[in-house]
C-alpha cells in the first residue's frame, strides 16, 4: 500500500475501530461501537460491536486489532507507515528494537473478545483521526498465518469492511463487490464497484465522455493543457486540498545559508503569474505553508508578499546589490513531458525568468529523473529544490511537523531548537485554542527564516455527473468511502 | 538442425551474460526502489526492506541469490508490488503483450505485404503512388500521434470501437492499428523494393523472354525474392511487438509488459527490471533462431553456405 488510491481500495475492504464519517471526513464509530477517554487522555478503551465477523463468517475480535497492530510494527514486515503509530506508548522502541534484545511490548492489547485499550505516549488530539487510517485497520489474523506473505493475493481473502475483493488485476482493474457480513451492509450503496488504475489523463477523460467510468477521482488524472475548458462544466468539481506546492532552499550551502538571501528570493516570486498562467486550475497561491481549512490554523487570504523592492534591499544587506556578485546557483526539479509533472518545467522557467527580473541574479535549472531527484533531496545535494507536501491528517502538525531538526522529512538541513521546542509543546496541550496559538508561532518563525518558500495551494478535483453519482462530499482529507457513494445509472441497470 | 541446435545451447550464456549487465547496471543507478517524496520516520523500516530484498549485500552475493532463484523458476519478489513475484506480474502482463504483439505483426505483414505489391507492381500509376505514398505516411506518424486520433475519430466522434483495454477482439483493433500501422509501412517498403529489383533482375528477363506472363511473373518469380527481406526483418519485429509497447499500452490502459518495464525502471524496482530483461532477450533470440531457419528454408542458398 502507497498512495491514496491503494487506501481508497483498502479503506472498502479492512475497517479500523472508528471509520470516516463521508460528509466531514472525521472519525466516527467503525468495528468499535463506543470508547471511553481516560482522565489524562492518553487512554482509549474500546468497545467492539455484538456479532461482527469476517466475510468467511469467522467472528472479528479485539484479539484480531492486537495482532493486526503487532504485525504492522514488525518491522521484518516493512510497513512505510508504521511511524504513525509511534505516538502508542513503546511503540517506536519496539519497532526500532534490534532482533532478540527483550524490549516490553507497545501499549495495546485485547482486555477481552470485545475490548481493546492502547495507552498513548502523551495526549494526541488527532490520535481518532489516525485510526481511520488503513494502518490501523483489523486485518484477518488467521488467513495471515496460513500464508503470510501472499494472503492478500488468496481467493476471497476474508475481510471486515463493506466490500469483498473480486479480483485484483495488477494496472488493469480492481473489482469489489459489496461484502453481506458487513454489519452496517444495509447502508451500502453499490453492490460492485470497479476501480481502474489509470495513469494517463487523456485516456481516463476518454473512458469518463464514453460513458464508461463514472468518476473521475484524483487531479493528476485532470489532462492539464484543457484543464480551463474542463473548468466550466457542470460536472468538474473542485474544493479546498490540504497540499502545498514550495521550494525547499539548503541551508548549509552559500549563498542560501543567508537567511536574507533566501528571503529575497522568496519575495520576489509572484505567485500569482504561476497559478494563473501555468497551473490554471483554479488554485489559491500560498499564504502559508499551511493550506486553507486545515485544523488548528487560521488561515489568512492575502497571498504571502511579493515585493521585489524588498527583495532587492534584502538582498543589498546580505551583500549583493542589484544581484552583484551573487554566485550562480541552481534550481533542481523532477520532470517528464507529460502529465502532472510537465508543470514543474514550466515554474522553474517562470521562477528563473522572475529571479532575474527583480533580483539580478542568474539561476540554472536542472531536470532529474523522479527517484534521483529524490536521492538527491535526501542527501541535500541542491541549491534549491522543487517540493510537495501532502498531510497525512487533517491538523496543523501534519505539516509543520516535517521541518523539526531531526525529521527526515525536512530535507533543508535547516534546524532551529525554539520551532522544535513550539512543537513539542503542541503536543503536550489538548487545549486547542492554545495549539493553534503555538503553530501560529511556529509557522510563522518557519516563513521568517525561509527554509522554504510556499508557492500555491493543491485543489482537490472530481469529475462525476452529480445527477448520476450521490454520496461524494468535498472535504480537505480528500476522503470519500466509497460504501456511501450512490450510483443510480448502476441502478436503473438492474 | 545442427546449427539450429547450437545456437539454442548458445542462448543459455548469452542469457546470464545480460541478466548479470541488467542486474549490475540498475543496482548502480542512484536513487532505490524504497525512496519516496516521503521518507520513513527512521531508517529501520528501509534498512529492513533492504536485508529483506538482500539489498544490503554485496552486489555478488545478491546475484548468487538471484542465479538460485532462477535455477528454480523463481524471478523473485517485486519490489514496488511487494505482495506480488515478477513470475505473477509477467504472468498477468505477458499474454496482453503477446495477444495484442501477435495480432499487430500479422496485421503489419498481411497489409505491409499487399501494399508492397500494388505499389511495385502499379508503379507509376496513381493508385500505385497513392499506395507508396500511404505507406510512407504510415512509416513517419509516431503511434503517440496515431492513437489518440483514431480514438478520436473512431471512439468519440464516430463511437464504432471501444476507447480503452482488451476485454474482447473488438477492443483489439484500435491498439492492433495504432501498433500495427508503422511495420505495416515499413514491411511495404521493403517488399516493394525487394520486387523491384527482382524485376529488374536477369532471370526475369529470361523468363519474360520465353513468355510468362506478368502475373506468373510477379507470382512465382519476383514475389519470393522480394519477400526475403521482410523474413529476416520479421524476427525482430515480431520480437519487438510481442514485448508490448508503452506508448500503445498507456494510452488504451492495456496491462501489458512495455508498462511494467518502463515503470519498473522509474520505480527501480531491481527484480522487476531484471526479470522482464530475461524475457525480452528470450524473445529477441528466439525470434531470431526461428526467422533464420525459416530463411534457410526458403532460401537454399544460404544452407548451402552454412554447410560448406
Amino acid at each position: 500500500m502507497t498512495g491514496q488510491a491503494d487506501a481508497r481500495v483498502v479503506d472498502c475492504l479492512f475497517e479500523g475501530l472508528v471509520r470516516t464519517d463521508p460528509v466531514t471526513a472525521t472519525p466516527i464509530p467503525g468495528l468499535a461501537e463506543s470508547w471511553t477517554i481516560s482522565q489524562d487522555k492518553r487512554t482509549y478503551t474500546f468497545k467492539l460491536r455484538n456479532g461482527l465477523i469476517w466475510s468467511d463468517n469467522k467472528p472479528i475480535t479485539a484479539y484480531d486489532f492486537e495482532q493486526s497492530w503487532l504485525r504492522a510494527l514488525d518491522i521484518r514486515n516493512g510497513v512505510r507507515n508504521a511511524g504513525l503509530m509511534y505516538s502508542i506508548e513503546g511503540a517506536e522502541a519496539f519497532h526500532t528494537r534490534s532482533e532478540g534484545s527483550p524490549t516490553p511490548p507497545p501499549s495495546f492489547q485485547a482486555l477481552d473478545a470485545s475490548t481493546f485499550q492502547v495507552t498513548l505516549t502523551r495526549p494526541q488530539s488527532f490520535f481518532l483521526q489516525l485510526l481511520t487510517m488503513p494502518l490501523f485497520a483489523a486485518t484477518p489474523t488467521h488467513a495471515i498465518q496460513t500464508s503470510p506473505n501472499r494472503w492478500l493475493l488468496q481467493k476471497s481473502v476474508p475481510v471486515s469492511g463493506p466490500y469483498e475483493l473480486v479480483w485484483w488485476r495488477l494496472n488493469d482493474s480492481v473489482r469489489v463487490q459489496r461484502n453481506p457480513n458487513y454489519w452496517d451492509n444495509e447502508n451500502t450503496r453499490n453492490e460492485i464497484v470497479d476501480f481502474l488504475p489509470i495513469s494517463n489523463p487523456s485516456t481516463a477523460l476518454n473512458l469518463y465522455l464514453m460513458g464508461q467510468v463514472d468518476v473521475i477521482w484524483d487531479k493528476d488524472l485532470i489532462p492539464t493543457h484543457i484543464v480551463d475548458k474542463l473548468m466550466d462544466r457542470p460536472d468538474f468539481h473542485q474544493y479546498d486540498y490540504l497540499g502545498t506546492y514550495f521550494l525547499r532552499f539548503n541551508t548549509t550551502v552559500y549563498p542560501l545559508n543567508i537567511p536574507k538571501v533566501r528571503q529575497a528570493l522568496s519575495l520576489a516570486i509572484d505567485r500569482s503569474r504561476i497559478t494563473e498562467r501555468i497551473t490554471r486550475a483554479n488554485e489559491k497561491p500560498a499564504t502559508s505553508f499551511i493550506p486553507q481549512g486545515v485544523m488548528n490554523h487560521p488561515f489568512e487570504e492575502s497571498p504571502l508578499l511579493h515585493d521585489p523592492e524588498l527583495a532587492r534591499q534584502l538582498l543589498a544587506e546580505a551583500g549583493f546589490p542589484d544581484g552583484k556578485d551573487f554566485p550562480q546557483i541552481e534550481y533542481y526539479f523532477n520532470g517528464a513531458s507529460s502529465g502532472p509533472a510537465s508543470n514543474h518545467q514550466k515554474i522553474a522557467v517562470e521562477l528563473q525568468a522572475m529571479w532575474k527580473a527583480y533580483l539580478n541574479i542568474d539561476v540554472r535549472l536542472k531536470k532529474n529523473e523522479w527517484k534521483v531527484f529524490l536521492a538527491d533531496q535526501e542527501a541535500l545535494n541542491y541549491q534549491i529544490s522543487r517540493s510537495s507536501w501532502i498531510g497525512d491528517y487533517n491538523d496543523a502538525y501534519s505539516f509543520l511537523e516535517i521541518f523539526n531538526s531531526h525529521e527526515s522529512n525536512n530535507r533543508t538541513g535547516w534546524k532551529n531548537s525554539e520551532y522544535d521546542k513550539l512543537l513539542h509543546s503542541s503536543n503536550e496541550s489538548l487545549d486547542q485554542e492554545e495549539r493553534r496559538r503555538i503553530f501560529v508561532d511556529a509557522e510563522k518563525l518557519l516563513l521568517k527564516e525561509c527554509p522554504i518558500a510556499p508557492l500555491y495551494f493543491y485543489k482537490g478535483t472530481h469529475m462525476f455527473d452529480a445527477t448520476k453519482i450521490s454520496g461524494i462530499y468535498f472535504n480537505i482529507l480528500d476522503r470519500h468511502p466509497v460504501r456511501s457513494i450512490r450510483n443510480t445509472n448502476q441502478e436503473r441497470k438492474k | 538442425m545442427k546449427v539450429i541446435i547450437k545456437r539454442i545451447l548458445m542462448m543459455i550464456p548469452l542469457l546470464i551474460i545480460i541478466t548479470f549487465l541488467a542486474f549490475t547496471l540498475v543496482r548502480l543507478a542512484p536513487g532505490g526502489p524504497f525512496a519516496g517524496e516521503k521518507s520513513d520516520k527512521n531508517d529501520t523500516i528501509r534498512k529492513a526492506l533492504e536485508a529483506h530484498y538482500h539489498l544490503d549485500k554485496p552486489v555478488w552475493i545478491q546475484y548468487g541469490h538471484f542465479l538460485k532463484d532462477l535455477a528454480q523458476g523463481n524471478l523473485g519478489l517485486s519490489m514496488k508490488y511487494r505482495n506480488h513475484t515478477v513470475n505473477d506480474i509477467v504472468s498477468q502482463a505477458l499474454p496482453a503483450s503477446l495477444i495484442l504483439g501477435f495480432s499487430s505483426f500479422i496485421f503489419a505483414l498481411v497489409a505491409g505485404i499487399t501494399m508492397g505489391i500494388i505499389s511495385a507492381w502499379r508503379r507509376g500509376s496513381i493508385s500505385g503512388d497513392l499506395v507508396t505514398l500511404s505507406g510512407l505516411i504510415f512509416i513517419c506518424v509516431p503511434s503517440m500521434v496515431l492513437g489518440p486520433i483514431l480514438i478520436l475519430f473512431f471512439s468519440i466522434y464516430l463511437p464504432v470501437f471501444p476507447t480503452s483495454f482488451l476485454h474482447s477482439p473488438w477492443h483489439a483493433v484500435l491498439p492492433v492499428l495504432t501498433l500495427g500501422i508503422h511495420y505495416s509501412g515499413k514491411v511495404s517498403r521493403l517488399v516493394a523494393e525487394g520486387i523491384q529489383e527482382a524485376l529488374g533482375s536477369d532471370y526475369i528477363r529470361t523468363a519474360r523472354a520465353k513468355g510468362v506472363g506478368p502475373l506468373t511473373l510477379l507470382v512465382r518469380h519476383a514475389l519470393p525474392m522480394g519477400l526475403l527481406p521482410v523474413v529476416s526483418y520479421s524476427g525482430p519485429l515480431l520480437a519487438d511487438l510481442l514485448t508490448g509497447s508503452f506508448v500503445v499500452e498507456n494510452l488504451f490502459q492495456i496491462p501489458g509488459m512495455g508498462t511494467f518495464l518502463i515503470n519498473s525502471s522509474l520505480n527501480r524496482d531491481h527484480t522487476m527490471i531484471v526479470g522482464i530483461v530475461l524475457i525480452y532477450s528470450f524473445l529477441i533470440i528466439f525470434c531470431n533462431i526461428v526467422v533464420d531457419s525459416l530463411y534457410s528454408i526458403l532460401d537454399p542458398r544460404i544452407k548451402n553456405q552454412s554447410r560448406s
